[in-house]
């Protein structure tokens, strides 16, 4: 497992402080993130339902990151995370083979797919009151862009996003929205293409990794 | 897992390396980067079959279905 150092934007203070990425995890660490995270997040699901704000609930809740450490067994997954303070603040966990590019000029050509992406329950402001460390995702999508680089796939990526996350995707990261996908229980794909991933990795220099 | 990287001698037939060099050369990847996809395809499907899935191939255009039989 290697180690990068990074910074990650601690929201009390308004600071930038140090943290860890880890970009090869061992399945255990993902059964004790689920450990930690999963009551917080379904504590916020059953408080969100009993205010009548369902809509409201994370998309995510019922994630188990436990329950896909199984794949790490493949060398086709990978997972990353990012710690910091003795806690694990995020985790991204993608698949190396198998993905391929739908847009141009790259169609056909592989990417590095983005299966899950978190941030810990204690970053999230629909979890908690005041959330801790902010710009987990961003940093994690910039993690995953220099792995499709490093497997020379010039830092394309492509996901299928939750709904709650799109915003994220097409905004923050200015992936292409390719519609729902009737393959894929109708979620939207999104994708980064090699030029997105450029533009993507040249605007988060410095404020990321 | 580790990053370090161990270096093999391969000895492929012609045939084989004009496969692997056109492959490489339509992903725009090196032909490491193909046999690493090949192990890593190879052993997530070793290991879906072995608990006893299928891989099949299908046309949806022409309602065509094909399991593709591995030994």
């Amino acid at each position: 497992m290697s180690t990068i150092p990074i910074k990650i934007y601690q929201r009390l203070d308004k600071s930038v402080i140090d943290a860890v990425l880890h970009t090869e995890l061992a399945p255990s660490v993902l059964i004790d993130v689920e450990r930690e995270w999963r009551p917080i997040r379904l504590a916020t699901a059953r408080e969100l339902y009993s205010q009548g704000r369902s809509g409201e609930i994370p998309q995510h809740f019922q994630w188990d990151w436990g329950a896909k450490s199984g794949k790490l067994q493949l060398l086709a997954y990978r997972c990353l995370g990012i710690e910091c303070a003795k806690k694990w603040q995020g985790l991204l966990m993608v698949k190396l083979t198998g993905g391929m590019a739908r847009l141009d000029p790259d169609k056909g050509k592989d990417l590095v797919y983005i299966e899950y992406l978190e941030s810990a329950p204690w970053n999230l402001a629909v979890m908690v009151e005041t959330p801790l460390y902010g710009g987990i995702g961003s940093v994690l999508m910039r993690a995953a862009v220099q792995l499709s680089y490093d497997e020379g796939f010039h830092g394309r990526l492509g996901l299928h996003a939750l709904p709650q996350a799109e915003e994220f995707y097409r905004n923050d990261c200015e992936m292409h929205s390719c519609g729902p996908d009737l393959s894929y229980e109708n979620l939207p794909y999104y994708e980064m293409t090699r030029n997105d991933a450029a533009r993507f990795f040249s605007n988060s220099e410095g404020s990321a990794i | 897992m580790s990053d370090i990287k161990r270096t093999m001698t391969l000895n492929l037939t012609e045939s084989e390396m004009q496969v692997l060099e056109a492959l490489a050369k339509q992903k725009e990847v090196t032909k490491t980067a193909v046999i690493r996809q090949a192990i890593r395809i190879y052993q997530m499907i070793d290991a879906r079959l072995s608990v006893g899935e299928k891989l099949v191939f299908e046309d949806e255009a022409a309602q065509k279905k094909a399991e593709l039989m591995v030994l």
